[in-house]
């Protein structure tokens, strides 16, 4: 319980710090709010013209890339760290900060990260879900509220799995932006659009390996009662709670080893 | 001249030295090759033409697209990287040893700019070449397009350099650029055509879009070389590019001339 009220403690003072700069958090309200709404701008003039992408209609790529942006949302709120300054850290030797202290490090480390654009991502989110939902007339009862809920915090952690795992690698090779950079591209690009449109490698990959798709593809299946778009097995429509879990324990057990074989740079 | 050549070079040599980041760009834009070709082929499903833009065109336009941004991307970030540069020695006060030099700024910057531009060409024109035999894309419609293409591609990154130096400048009055930095850059990609061309944006759209000097960047000698524009249509499109560029050109000589004069005035 000391860790958690820590916790909370290092993450307010964080908040507090990144309020300081007000000007600049509303300009970036404004430029997340132009680049999502923008981008999505240019998904429904080619979709008006196209009908259709891989067999998704303007209204489920919509859902699509909202429902990316919730999960993306608290990523970048709660551990924008992981996705490439834990890395930093650790080529700068920084990173013997966080081993100094009587406190687990992954939480540490969580804790002192926080990006306040996080929270206009998920915003805008849940701006483009509800685009989505009125496109596409969804109904939305109790019980798929709850279980969006679920996926949205199962999503999360497939993202923070793939990112720790790919951190934990510069514990044993420290240079490996490539890494990190290709598993950006397909976080930030290739699952803004229906899986169904590559090729089986890549449905593959994004599905077993860095399971990406996960995130809103599968999920979209079931909340858009897609049956024509199912990949691989039916039930991975329902499959993100649980993947989410796996991918969590795994990466959790990679991050363990990669602490126990880390040596310091010692700059 | 001479000067300037150097700078270019040297700038050229810095990149030769960072060959293992190239490496990684090169791996991204086959990534964004596979991508868009995946995501074109979903919109066409098998239809050879839609609104006029036949499946060959909208592949060979997709592809340039991401060679010209691996040709644009001068320092990495996409664009609009000199702002950022700027603010920092701004901070920094860096920006006074670079002031005491000799050297016209402006062509001090473009010349640092060329360089890595260079750099960038040597290693894009063969993934181009490359991709147009494994895709079967097509060539320009003809030896003039070909020239035109060229001509309005270099117009359009005299025009990116342009606009990324005017938006620089503001780091002189308020030595921070993040903001206007990253609503320029959201800006290019919207507008210019890089993702989605303009072909397939409402006609009123396009017409306005086509007279600002975004579309210059990929719209423009994109359409040239896929055959879309071209004849009288093509020399007024070229017009336009040129008309801006001297136009932001001389702003950027009335902007910078004051943003010096600010400096000194902040120095005492």
């Amino acid at each position: 319980m000391f860790n958690l009220r820590l916790f909370f403690k290092l993450f307010a003072l964080n908040l507090k710090a990144q309020l300081e700069y007000r000007v600049d958090f509303i300009v970036s309200v404004f430029q997340i709010m132009l680049l999502q709404l923008g981008s999505l701008g240019l998904i429904w003039i080619v979709l008006d013209r196209f009908h259709d992408l891989g067999g998704w209609t303007f209204g489920e790529v919509a859902f699509l890339v909202g429902l990316r942006l919730l999960s993306h949302g608290i990523l970048i709120l709660f551990f924008p760290d992981i996705r490439g300054g834990v890395n930093e850290y650790i080529v700068s030797g920084e990173f013997d900060r966080f081993l100094l202290k009587p406190v687990n490090p992954l939480l540490l480390l969580v804790a002192n990260s926080v990006l306040l654009n996080g929270f206009t991502d998920f915003s805008s989110g849940m701006a483009i879900v509800a685009i989505a939902s009125t496109t596409l007339h969804l109904h939305w009862t109790v019980m798929k509220i709850f279980f969006l809920a679920v996926v949205v915090l199962g999503a999360l952690l497939i993202e923070v799995s793939v990112y720790l795992a790919a951190s934990s690698v510069s514990f044993w090779i420290l240079k490996l932006e490539a890494l990190t950079d290709i598993t950006f591209q397909f976080h930030e690009q290739f699952i803004l659009y229906p899986l169904n449109i590559y090729g089986k490698p890549i449905q593959a990959l994004l599905t077993f390996v860095i399971p990406f798709a996960f995130v809103n593809y599968y999920p979209a299946i079931y909340f858009l009662d897609k049956s024509s778009a199912v990949l691989f097995h039916p039930a991975f429509a329902y499959a993100t709670p649980a993947v989410g879990i796996l991918a969590f324990a795994g990466a959790y057990l990679i991050w363990k080893r990669g602490l126990r074989a880390y040596g310091s740079t010692g700059s | 001249m001479r000067a300037y050549l150097e700078i270019a070079k040297k700038s050229f040599q810095e990149m030769l030295s960072s060959r293992g980041e190239a490496l990684i760009r090169l791996l991204a834009m086959l990534l964004s090759l596979y991508l868009l070709r995946s995501f074109w082929k979903g919109l066409y499903a098998g239809s050879d033409e839609v609104q006029g833009m036949k499946f060959t065109s909208m592949l060979t336009y997709a592809t340039l697209s991401v060679i010209t941004g691996g040709i644009l991307n001068i320092f990495g970030l996409l664009q609009v990287y000199i702002a950022y540069w700027m603010a920092r020695k701004m901070r920094s006060g860096e920006i006074v040893m670079d002031l005491l030099k000799p050297t016209d700024f402006e062509l001090y910057l473009f010349s640092h700019s060329t360089g890595r531009l260079a750099f960038n060409l040597m290693f894009s024109v063969p993934v181009a070449i490359l991709a147009f035999i494994v895709f079967r894309l097509e060539p320009p419609p003809g030896p003039a397009a070909a020239f035109l293409f060229m001509g309005s591609l270099a117009i359009g990154y005299l025009l990116v350099f342009l606009i990324d130096f005017l938006v620089s400048l503001i780091a002189f009055w308020t030595t921070q650029t993040r903001g206007v930095g990253g609503f320029t850059r959201l800006i290019i990609a919207l507008l210019s055509g890089s993702f989605i061309p303009l072909w397939f944006f409402p006609a009123w759209a396009r017409d306005a879009l086509s007279w600002l000097p975004f579309s210059s960047i990929y719209h423009a000698p994109l359409s040239i070389f896929i055959g879309k524009l071209k004849g009288a249509e093509a020399m007024k499109t070229i017009a336009v590019q040129v008309a801006w560029a001297l136009v932001l050109f001389a702003l950027s000589r009335v902007l910078w001339s004051r943003a010096r004069r600010h400096l000194m005035i902040h120095a005492g």
